[in-house]
């Protein structure tokens, strides 16, 4: 099964789980993990991805004649709930009608840090004097989608471009220095998707922030799926009509985040990293197969 | 690596050939539902054994094609198939005592592997070098030896590609892997972080040069 395919396999595998996410400004990085870097292994995009935890048709095959698609339904963990501060002043209107993605550019070694993470970001732009968090919604390791600043005002950038008419997505994580696991790509996709029918913003207007600014975000291994079309195609697999975002607060939306730090949001998926070399360094190969729960083998299985 | 002799009989030595390459794979301990990846990408999944069963892969027939291994802690019995599909063992005996843990390996080069035991109480490792049968025991441990810390966590693999697989350990504390290059005790042979604490560790040569490498599972 190609890459593409599994992330589809993986944000179906995830309905049942709101995703969401949300972030900082790409080159201005807080909270960075750094020092686990060269203990975490990762590995290139293009690597075997093999989902096994939900089904798919065979190859080719359509769905049913007569049986509709169900709409794109994703909800988002409200602000409240991830523990944002509250907005500052200074929000400046405008229109929606392209989509931008971003990372964090800080290393993101557990998915269990994602809301500290959030609000870390969060806190480091309102510092800046920014009304709010950068971006309007924000993706973790684990697809969950996060809340950020409200739509209906421009984001903020450190860097030489113009937010305005930006949706403006960010992915938790430095893709420069790690790679981006396939259900993160499928949430992101699945929020592009929305935004495109909401805001009437064409798929073909998704960039990466260095196709609008000097800067390296949102990492190579994020923006070689923006560069070769991936990311579009993905968000047009998964579009619907009558597409729905749901945001989600209140105790059940606590509990999310709850689970989320305590590494036992259901999103999750069985990773191997494979290595070439009895050495430190970064994964040569990364496989997704099954649950966290699973317990792995190794060996020649044959053709 | 296997080790294959060749057909040519004036040549006297052995000639390294490449092997293929290892790829990975998944019990589910709920269900014992297997997932193997196959060398061409493709899945296969089956069931085998009973929840709550150990599972690993070995060479048992030496066809050159692992398959699968369980080992039940709580009786000490190993149960081995050769094939990978459903169905009831083709080898079953028992070894170790209730909790050890398992390893498959190649222990002694002969291109077959079999079923060794950590005693994660004791730190020692036994390994035997062939399989038992017809529900019986094994006997006594071709070799033992003390190696790491209580609480590391073993696997077994050819780290140095001379075709014989050795022991290693991963302390999930501080992410450092130890690997010996010799059934004897000692200190380790190669030491390195690689992964984040929490992980499993495991190895294979993923890309077919002879020597296994380390891989670890992470649930994400």
């Amino acid at each position: 099964m190609d890459r593409r395919r599994f992330i589809r396999t993986a944000l179906v595998g995830a309905s049942a789980v709101p995703l969401s996410g949300l972030l900082a400004a790409c080159a201005k990085v807080v909270n960075s993990d750094r020092a686990s870097v060269a203990t975490t292994p990762t590995a290139p995009i293009g690597t075997t991805s093999l989902p096994t935890t939900t089904s798919w048709p065979a190859e080719g095959s359509e769905p049913p004649t007569g049986r509709a698609t169900p709409p794109l339904a994703l909800s988002a963990i409200c602000r409240d709930a991830w523990g944002a501060s509250p907005s500052g002043p200074g929000f400046v209107g405008h229109t929606i009608d392209r989509l931008t993605v971003h990372h964090t550019a800080a290393f993101l070694s557990s998915n269990t840090a994602a809301p500290a993470r959030l609000r870390g970001h969060q806190s480091y732009h309102l510092s800046l004097g920014w009304p709010d968090l950068a971006y309007h919604f924000a993706v973790d390791a684990n697809g969950n989608i996060y809340e950020g600043r409200p739509l209906e005002y421009r984001g903020d950038t450190g860097t030489d471009y113009d937010p305005a008419g930006h949706f403006l997505v960010v992915a938790e994580g430095n893709f420069n220095d790690q790679q981006i696991p396939d259900v993160q790509v499928g949430s992101v996709a699945a929020l592009l998707a929305w935004a495109s029918e909401e805001f009437d913003a064409p798929l073909d207007t998704i960039r990466g922030h260095r196709d609008l600014a000097s800067t390296t975000c949102p990492g190579d291994n994020f923006y070689s799926l923006i560069a070769d079309g991936t990311l579009a195609a993905l968000a047009a697999d998964v579009a619907t009509p009558d597409a729905t975002l749901t945001i989600e607060c209140g105790s059940a939306a606590e509990q999310r985040v709850a689970d989320i730090e305590a590494g036992v949001d259901s999103s999750g998926a069985g990773t191997f990293f494979l290595k070439n070399a009895n050495e430190t360094g970064q994964a040569d190969d990364v496989v997704e197969l099954g649950d966290p729960d699973w317990i792995p083998v190794s060996g020649n299985f044959g053709p | 690596m296997r080790y294959l002799a060749p057909a040519i009989a004036t040549m006297l030595v052995w000639v390294a050939m490449p092997a293929a390459a290892d790829t990975v794979g998944a019990m589910d301990p709920v269900t014992a539902e297997w997932h193997l990846v196959r060398s061409n990408g493709t899945t296969t999944t089956f069931e085998y054994g009973n929840p709550g069963d150990y599972p690993f892969m070995g060479d048992w027939d030496c066809d050159g094609i692992d398959t699968p291994g369980l080992y039940r802690q709580s009786d000490g019995f190993v149960y081995l198939r050769n094939a990978n599909s459903t169905g009831i063992a083709d080898i079953n005996y028992f070894f170790g005592d209730p909790d050890d843990i398992p390893l498959a390996g190649d222990f002694d080069g002969d291109g077959c592997d079999t079923v060794s035991i950590y005693r994660p109480g004791e730190g020692r490792f036994y390994i035997i070098d062939q399989l038992g049968s017809q529900s019986g025991g094994l006997g006594a441990a071709s070799v033992d030896y003390l190696f790491g810390n209580v609480g590391d966590q073993p696997f077994a693999g050819d780290f140095n590609g001379d075709g014989v697989d050795t022991i290693g350990l991963y302390r999930e504390v501080d992410s450092f892997v130890y690997m010996r290059y010799s059934h004897s005790q000692g200190i380790a042979d190669r030491s390195f972080f690689y992964g984040d604490p929490g992980d499993v560790i495991f190895s294979g040569d993923w890309n077919g040069d002879g020597t296994d490498t380390v891989g670890i599972f992470r649930g994400i």
